[in-house]
Order: structure tokens, then sequence, then C-alpha cells
């Protein structure tokens, strides 16, 4: 899992993309996968009741579990709702990149995420920090602020930084509020400086909590950093190996679900032998003779 | 520019600060989203108002 990152590749993205992107939707869309699931994770105590998933990684990226919300095919059917519903495509192609982004950035980590989701339910990982969500909260965010994942994130953060007129009123103004209508609709009841600061609300955060994070795990607490890749080696990491099907290295075999890999084909082929019938049709209606002068 | 500049920085000094004495701050998106209107926009605002 990242800590910042999904606060601070949004305001990247939105920089290289500009007026092509709706800044709320990406912004949802990087948050979407953990937004209902990340309490359960770690626990959270209800009328002296505590509830929290027996298997946090299982539930919170495999499956049973909830890992579809980190799947590609999960933003392109929320995408899609999205545009069915608000018939919006700049806010359904600004929700699949920023679901996209989390699914992609969240595959950095020991226990990575089931990117082909529902093809397979093979985990890929590249193992670059350990995944400690199982140890609770306080121990992971020791363990993600020792390891490489505070380093991933501080290099978003610093891209940030560099790409600082993204942050700007004047941004704000002339890009922000011309991409998307919702800004002019919460003008209507907002002055500028709050929706200036609306807009900035997740960079600060991201930029604010990775500075005090830091803080506490090697100020305040003594967390030893590692920066070995898959450290720190010192935390009881879960890895994807653990989660997926024994002895699978590949993601088609084991895993696989054959009905759905079948179907892809049988609808592949379909549409392929569609376009072929289209193309067809299309040749043997324009007979040789007619040219460009014809008729 | 400079003034609206201060107010962010002074806000997040003041976030970092609580939020290494009480952790359980920073696990909220809303409360930190609650402390930066408050910090830079409705304070400001009530401060301004008074005078």
């Amino acid at each position: 899992m990242s800590w910042v990152a999904h606060d601070a590749e949004p305001y990247v993205i939105q920089k290289h993309l500009g007026k092509r992107i709706a800044f709320v939707p990406l912004l949802i869309g990087s948050y979407a996968p953990d937004m209902a699931t990340k309490w359960f994770v770690y626990g959270v105590g209800l009328f002296s009741v505590e509830l929290k998933a027996d298997n946090p990684s299982q539930f919170h990226r495999g499956y049973p579990g909830v890992g579809f919300t980190h799947s590609l095919s999960f933003g392109v059917v929320v995408a899609a709702l999205i545009f069915l519903i608000w018939r919006s495509r700049i806010w359904a192609l600004s929700f699949l990149i920023g679901q996209w982004a989390h699914a992609l950035t969240d595959t950095l980590d020991t226990v990575g995420t089931m990117l082909l989701f529902p093809f397979t339910t093979h985990l890929f990982s590249l193992g670059a920090w350990a995944y400690a969500g199982q140890t609770g909260r306080y121990v992971d965010a020791g363990a993600y602020f020792s390891g490489l994942g505070f380093v991933w994130d501080g290099f978003w953060l610093a891209w940030g930084v560099v790409s600082w007129r993204v942050l700007t009123r004047r941004y704000f103004r002339e890009t922000i509020m011309v991409a998307d209508p919702f800004w002019a609709r919460a003008a209507r009841y907002l002055p500028e400086t709050a929706l200036v600061a609306i807009y900035r609300i997740s960079f600060f955060y991201g930029a604010c909590r990775w500075v005090a994070w830091l803080i506490w795990a090697h100020v305040v607490r003594s967390f030893p950093f590692d920066l070995s890749w898959g450290g720190p080696k010192w935390v009881d990491a879960v890895r994807s190996k653990d989660l997926n099907a024994t002895g699978c290295s590949c993601p088609s075999c084991c895993s696989a679900s054959p009905k759905l890999m079948l179907s892809l084909a049988v609808a592949g082929a379909a549409r392929v032998s569609a376009l072929r019938a289209r193309r067809g049709g299309a040749s043997t209606s324009r007979s040789p003779r007619d040219g460009p002068g014809a008729g | 520019m400079n003034r609206e500049l201060a107010l962010y920085i002074t806000a997040g000094v003041v976030y970092v600060t609580l939020g290494v004495a009480v952790p359980e701050l920073l696990f909220s998106w809303i409360e930190g989203a609650i402390f930066l209107l408050l910090a830079v926009w409705i304070l400001p605002a009530l401060v301004g108002r008074r005078r």
C-alpha cells in the first residue's frame, strides 16, 4: 500500500493532462480502491466490538475479498457507470486514470494487486516494500516510512513541488475551473479562497503526513531504516506468493478462471469475425469499377 | 500570494506538530481537510471581518 502517493499522483497527472481531465473524479479515482475497505483491514472498534478482517491482506487485495477494487477492470466498470449516469466523458476518463494509477502503484509492495481480475486472481507484485497491514496501522506506518515506500511517496511529492504551478490560484482559475463545471457550481456557494483550498487539500494532507510520519517513526519512535528491496526486513511482511495459488508463478495458469478466459476468447473471436464481415461487405459493395469519378 | 503561502506553511507546520503529537489525526483525510479549511479560509475570514 502507499500512504502518500495516492494524494500526490493526481496533481502530477493533472499537470500533464491539463484541461483534458477533471480533477475531482481523478482524485476520487485515486482514492476509490481503499475508500470503503481500509478500516476493515486495520480494524475498528464499534460499541466494544472490534471489527477486523480475519486475513487483512487477503481481504484488502485478494479474492475472496475486496481486492477487485484494485483491478484495472474495476476502474473500467465504474468509469462506464459514471458515463452512463452523468454522460460525462471527462469524468469517466478522469476516474479511470485515477483508479488505474492507484492499482498500478500498489503493485509495488510485496502483496501487489489483482490487476487482471476477473480473468485471473493472480496478484502482480514488484515487491519493492513490505506490506504489513496485518500488523496494525502504527507498525504498518513505522514499516512503510522505514522502507522504500516513503522514498516512492517522496518522489511523487517532489514531482508535485516541481510542478508547483499546478497548485497556483491562476492554474485553478484557468484550467481546473474551465475543465469541470463542478467548480462553477460550487462557486455559487463558496468563495474562491475556499475552492482553491479544497483543490489543494490532498497535496497539503499528503505532504504534511509524509513529514509527520517520518518524524514520528524515527524521532518519536525508533523504527530502523531499511531501504533494501522488499524491506524493511524487521517487519513480518505478507508476500504475493503467500496469497497466490500454490506454486503458481504464471498469471494465466492456476489462478485464472478458465470460464472467463474462454468467454473472453469467444468474445474476441466474435468481434474479429464481425469486423471482417463488415470489411468484406464494404469491399463487395464497392465494385472495382467504382472509382473516384464513377456515377 | 506571499500572505497566502505563509498561511499554508503555518498551517502545515501546525498540522505536522499536532500529527506527531497525536498520530491518530494523521489517519483522517476529513479531519485534515477541515483543519486546512479552518486555517486558510474560515479563521482568516473571521479575523478580517473583526477588523
